[in-house]
C-alpha cells in the first residue's frame, strides 16, 4: 500500500509507492529530476530530504504529481 | 447519487476502479488533468484494481471532496471514450496520412521533370541566335 509519512524531527518525507505501478524507470527520472530540489533515497522506501526548508508534506505530494506526469 | 466505490476520509478520497474496465494508462492520463487541482496516489493491484487516492490542494469539506472525485470519473470517462475513439478511428486516419504523403510526393517529381524540360527548350535555338553573324550572312 502506497503511504506517505512524514518526519519532521529528521526534516524527511518517506514515500511507499507501488513500484508495479509507477515503474522503476519513471521512478529513477523523478529523482534525477529532483536532484536539485531534495536529495532521495530508493531502496524499499523513497526517503525524500529536502534542500532548502520546503514544506514537507507538499514536496511529498509534489513528488507523487510528478510521477503521475511523468507516466503520461 | 452515490458512487458505490467511493471512501470519504478525513483528508482525502479513495476511489476504486475494476481494471478490466478503466486502463491503467488512462486512470494516469485523467489523473495528469487533475494534478493542478489536487495530488494524486495511485495505488492497488494492476490485476484486480486501482486505487486513486485524492488530496485537494486546498482546505476544502467533505461535500467538494466528493466533487473532486465526481470530477475525477468525469475525467476518466473522457479519456476512456477518447481511447476507444482514437482505436477505431485508427486504421482509417492511418491510411489518409499514408496517402497525404504518397500525394504530396508526386507532384515534387512532376514538377522536376516539367522544369528539365524548360531547360531542354532554352537550348533549342529557335530563332538561331547562337549562330554566329559571320556564319549566318557569310560575312
Amino acid at each position: 500500500m502506497n503511504s506517505i509519512k512524514i518526519d519532521k524531527i529528521k526534516n524527511e518525507v518517506v514515500l511507499k509507492l507501488n513500484l508495479e505501478i509507477y515503474g522503476k524507470k519513471i521512478i529513477n527520472q523523478a529523482i534525477f529530476d529532483y536532484k536539485s530540489v531534495a536529495d532521495i533515497d530508493f531502496c524499499e522506501e523513497l526517503v525524500i530530504i529536502p534542500k532548502d526548508n520546503n514544506d514537507l508534506n507538499l514536496i511529498g505530494f509534489e513528488f507523487c504529481n510528478y510521477l503521475v506526469g511523468l507516466k503520461q | 447519487m452515490e458512487i458505490e466505490n467511493l471512501n470519504i476520509l478525513k483528508d482525502h478520497i479513495e476511489i476504486k476502479y475494476n481494471s478490466k474496465i478503466y486502463s491503467q494508462e488512462m486512470i494516469f492520463s485523467a489523473a495528469y488533468i487533475l494534478t493542478d487541482k489536487a495530488y494524486i496516489i495511485i495505488d492497488g493491484d494492476i490485476k484486480t484494481g486501482l486505487i486513486v487516492k485524492i488530496w485537494s490542494k486546498e482546505k476544502i469539506d467533505s461535500k467538494n471532496l466528493k466533487k473532486l472525485a465526481y470530477d475525477f470519473n468525469d475525467e476518466l470517462l473522457n479519456c476512456q471514450v477518447y481511447e476507444n475513439q482514437s482505436t477505431k478511428n485508427g486504421k482509417l486516419r492511418e491510411i489518409m496520412l499514408k496517402r497525404a504523403l504518397i500525394s504530396n510526393m508526386t507532384p515534387i517529381t512532376k514538377s522536376k521533370e516539367k522544369n528539365d524540360s524548360k531547360e531542354d527548350d532554352y537550348l533549342e535555338d529557335e530563332k538561331d541566335i547562337l549562330i554566329p553573324w559571320e556564319e549566318k550572312y557569310g560575312k
